[in-house]
């Protein structure tokens, strides 16, 4: 239950100071207010966001019985997402490109430490 | 859509392709551009050099920082990197080298293996580029290995018996004055092969991911099929980036183990 909590509040910090970060290189980026641009690129972090979430307060014994099965699985699912969203959106210049990726760019690695982080303190041996 | 249009469509496409595979002296991440040369960095500072500093900077801390070597049962990403150094030193070294001299040379391999696969999975990000797609990277690679052979073998046979180990036994006179210098150009060849290997294989994936893409950035909608097309090859891309890591190390071993072991 504590680990939950602690998870919990966690992630939701994270993810503030992500936001925080976005913005910030959002405003540098773009000097406009947040648009459809910011809003594709912060979608796109806070569903991988989500996904390191819920492989932290998702695991259990039975997921850990299967071994690498689920974490292989979890993590093809987030690439074909991400690079399904990111080829459709630059492909189709939905988005202006130049504010997409940097925002995207720029956040995401750090979504990516703060996630790998996180499981790597909170795994078990 | 006019065919002109759809020209200056299809030449943005491969501007942007070979600015994107070639190496250079700027780092462009959407909107931010950071030019080296107009920061005074020497015109050797590359951008393959940039992300080889980074991919061997974080595979420093990795294996420096984060590996808890005191741990009895490892855990979290100290497991994670065992396996990858379990599988290195038993599956490539000791099995091209023998158990004396793959457990005493892993490390060589380990460094290989561990920072192509690095750079390779760097490559697939887009805010890094792939320096394994280009050629001095590869052949800086590639030199390695042949230090390794010529060094390993003078330490081992002494200058003249690592010579010696180029003549074949029992074959007629005549014939040696072919297979020597054979023989000799042999150790070179395998050096450039083994950098041009990982080279193309790198580049090549890469020019076909942005293909697939600059299809739907040229006819929109239409091409949209297109997308599976940049996805399979983006699933491939990460199978070859891992098989390119394995295929390099695997031969640097098996030319390193004919060096230490000419009998064989």
């Amino acid at each position: 239950m504590k680990r939950y909590i602690f998870g919990m509040v966690f992630w939701i910090a994270s993810t503030l100071c992500l936001a925080g970060l976005a913005i910030v290189v959002h405003t540098w980026i773009a000097d406009a207010p947040p648009g459809r641009d910011f809003a594709a690129a912060a979608g796109l972090l806070l569903f991988n966001q989500g996904m390191f979430a819920l492989a932290d307060l998702g695991r259990g014994p039975k997921l850990d019985a299967l071994g690498l099965i689920p974490g292989l699985l979890w993590i093809g699912g987030k690439l074909f997402v991400n690079c399904f969203t990111l080829f459709l959106l630059i492909g189709l210049q939905a988005v202006d490109i130049r504010v997409f990726v940097s925002v995207f760019f720029i956040t995401y690695p750090l979504v990516l430490a703060c996630g790998i982080a996180r499981i790597h303190f909170a795994s078990t041996p | 859509m006019s065919p002109e249009q759809n020209v200056d469509k299809m030449q943005e496409v491969v501007d942007y392709i070979t600015h994107h595979v070639l190496d250079g002296q700027a780092w462009t991440l959407g909107g931010l551009h950071l030019d080296f040369a107009k920061a005074n960095l020497p015109p050797w500072f590359t951008l393959s050099g940039l992300m080889g500093m980074i991919g061997a900077g974080l595979l420093c801390w990795l294996y420096c920082k984060v590996y808890d070597q005191k741990a009895r049962v490892p855990r979290g990403i100290t497991n994670f990197l065992e396996v990858i150094v379990v599988f290195v030193r038993d599956e490539i070294a000791v099995a091209n080298l023998g158990k004396e001299d793959g457990r005493k040379y892993a490390w060589l391999f380990l460094t290989q293996f561990t920072l192509i696969l690095t750079l390779n999975f760097m490559g697939l990000i887009p805010i890094f580029t792939t320096a394994t797609g280009v050629l001095g990277v590869t052949a800086a690679l590639a030199f390695t290995t042949f230090a390794a052979m010529v060094y390993l073998g003078v330490e081992r046979f002494g200058f003249v018996g690592f010579l010696k180990n180029f003549i074949p036994h029992g074959i007629p006179l005549p014939v040696l004055f072919l297979l020597v210098p054979i023989e000799i150009a042999g150790i070179f060849i395998k050096t450039i092969v083994l950098s041009i290997r990982l080279f193309a294989n790198m580049l090549a994936g890469h020019i076909v991911l942005f293909a697939m893409i600059g299809l739907i950035y040229i006819y929109g909608a239409p091409a949209l099929p297109a997308l599976l097309g940049g996805l399979f090859v983006f699933f491939l891309e990460m199978l070859v980036a891992f098989l390119q890591a394995y295929i390099f190390t695997m031969l640097s071993a098996i030319f390193v183990g004919q060096v230490l072991h000419p009998e064989h």
